[in-house]
């Protein structure tokens, strides 16, 4: 496989679409970003500390949106590990962590090699995703105390529910944090989201989830088993396009959904974000303050 | 007959085949590019064994090791632990020694642990000596088995033996609570490599 990843100037691949432009006018790029992504790439072969992440990049790959045959068959498999590989090279010491694959899938679907990295880059940078990724995966924790937040606030039921049954906001929202909800949503799917996570950022994240967590809240609270709970919201599945629309089934009510919608509806929901940012601003001391706290408690224990 | 309700956890380097063992056993499926695990999947089976029925709750974590940050959100009050590796891949086995480590001192002190070694159907690029693997678990008191999710092998006697050794390790807690919680305040003391009562807790 490495042959071909080194030929570095195949023919060039599809271009970005309308979407993929969409995305790209809510963003800045530098003018020789083209320029810049192939170099970075010559560079991350060079690399030996690399070998590690992208042995992961490896074994990923063949696993990231397998049903579709741009990703299994066509080039868009060698093309998305490229990606993957300038972006570890990119920032060695973040290297690569999963979830990134199907992000990077789901921007290739509709940008060119480049463009997707430089997006990527966006997300990363700009919207501050790489703070999931971190050491400790810090931006995890601080968007599942935003979420803790918002479920007192706008589903108290459910949020008592969630507590009666040992289950906490990391169980179920870890994968869309670091996903961006696009391992649920598979690849025809994420852009809906993705577009509006480009002009209003996790605020929209935050919404979205509340939908989705309010669309289930009646069948879950009939529940009252950790593990059947567990499965509504995060149920093991085998090809995620099927899986996006069984789960999309779920949230249905009276009329019938579609992604698009869902993301529409989510949209227009009103959650106070002035304390969402406050939250999220203060949340580096808070967790200081928690280290803190269990740093005592650990000096206590030690104490004979 | 009572039924125990238990979590059990699977641990194990990425790739190595954590999802398609606990798929291959709750719902026989087998997936060759199975997806990669984000944080963790759940699932449950219940087994009937002789001595009663147990509701086997599968956490079934992610392996990268960047999420083992997040590791012991899952593995907190698990009652056994599935540690896996991928027999074509030495890497892959050193790690079973440090999550054996990591378990014995921060989790349950009864937790049962198993372990084994995947993708068996691939023998010829076994990197890992058979009686290598068995010599290391049987040092360590713990069972070890030869698995291939995708033949099955191995599977459906592994995860009925970790039954059968939580159920033996935790019946006391069956029946009434009272004694068991004057034995739930001694565990507070360290008592480090205290292995379970179970009657097999030798290796294979």
């Amino acid at each position: 496989m490495s042959k071909t990843i080194h030929a570095f100037y195949l023919e060039k691949n599809q271009d970005t679409c309308d979407i993929g432009k969409k995305w790209l006018s809510m963003t800045v790029l530098p003018d020789n970003s083209e320029h810049y992504y192939y170099n970075l790439l010559k560079a991350s072969f060079e690399k030996e500390f690399l070998m590690n992440s992208n042995k992961q990049i490896d074994l990923d790959i063949p696993r990231t949106f397998s049903e579709c045959s741009y990703f299994s068959k066509g080039k868009g498999n060698i093309i998305l590990q490229r990606v993957l590989y300038a972006l570890t090279r990119y920032n060695p010491a973040l290297g690569y962590v999963q979830g990134m694959n199907y992000i990077a899938a789901c921007l290739l679907y509709h940008c060119k090699e480049s463009d997707a990295f430089w997006l990527l880059l966006r997300l990363f940078y700009d919207y501050n995703l790489v703070q999931n990724y971190l050491p400790r995966l810090p931006g995890l924790e601080k968007h599942s105390h935003v979420l803790e937040y918002l479920l007192i606030e706008h589903l108290p039921d459910l949020f008592e529910h969630f507590n009666r049954n040992g289950i906490i906001v990391q169980m179920f929202a870890t994968e869309w944090c670091l996903t961006l909800f696009t391992s649920l949503l598979s690849l025809e799917n994420s852009s809906f989201f993705l577009t509006k996570f480009f002009e209003f950022g996790w605020v929209f994240f935050y919404k979205f989830v509340i939908e989705v967590l309010d669309r289930l809240k009646d069948k879950i609270l009939l529940i009252d088993n950790t593990m059947e709970i567990l499965d509504i919201l995060k149920p093991i599945r085998a090809t995620s396009t099927k899986a996006a629309n069984e789960f999309l089934k779920n949230l249905e009510m009276y009329e019938k959904l579609t992604w698009k919608k869902v993301v529409k509806i989510a949209c227009l929901r009103k959650i106070n974000e002035e304390v969402v940012n406050y939250l999220c601003e203060n949340f580096e001391a808070f967790t200081q303050l928690e280290h803190e706290s269990k740093d005592h408690c650990n000096d206590m224990y030690i104490m004979p | 007959m009572a039924t125990m309700e238990c979590k059990i956890v699977t641990l194990g380097e990425g790739r190595v085949g954590k999802t398609s063992l606990a798929l291959k056993y709750v719902k026989n499926e087998f997936h060759k590019d199975e997806i990669s695990t984000v944080n963790a999947n759940y699932l449950t089976k219940l087994v009937q064994i002789p001595q009663g029925s147990v509701q086997l709750n599968i956490w079934d974590t992610a392996g990268q090791e960047r999420f083992r940050a997040i590791a012991s959100n899952y593995y907190r009050q698990a009652k056994g632990a599935l540690i896996v590796y991928d027999i074509t891949d030495r890497k892959s086995f050193d790690k079973v020694v440090s999550w054996i480590k990591e378990l014995k001192s921060q989790a349950e002190k009864n937790i049962v642990i198993v372990v084994a070694g995947n993708k068996c159907d691939m023998e010829k690029e076994r990197q890992i000596n058979r009686p290598e693997a068995l010599e290391f678990c049987r040092k360590m008191q713990i069972r070890h088995f030869d698995t291939s999710a995708k033949s099955g092998n191995g599977v459906e006697e592994m995860f009925m033996e970790l039954a059968s050794q939580i159920f033996e390790a935790n019946k006391g807690e069956l029946g009434q609570s009272g004694r068991n919680s004057r034995r739930g305040k001694i565990t507070v003391e360290k008592t480090k490599h205290r292995e379970n009562s179970g009657k097999k807790g030798g290796c294979c």
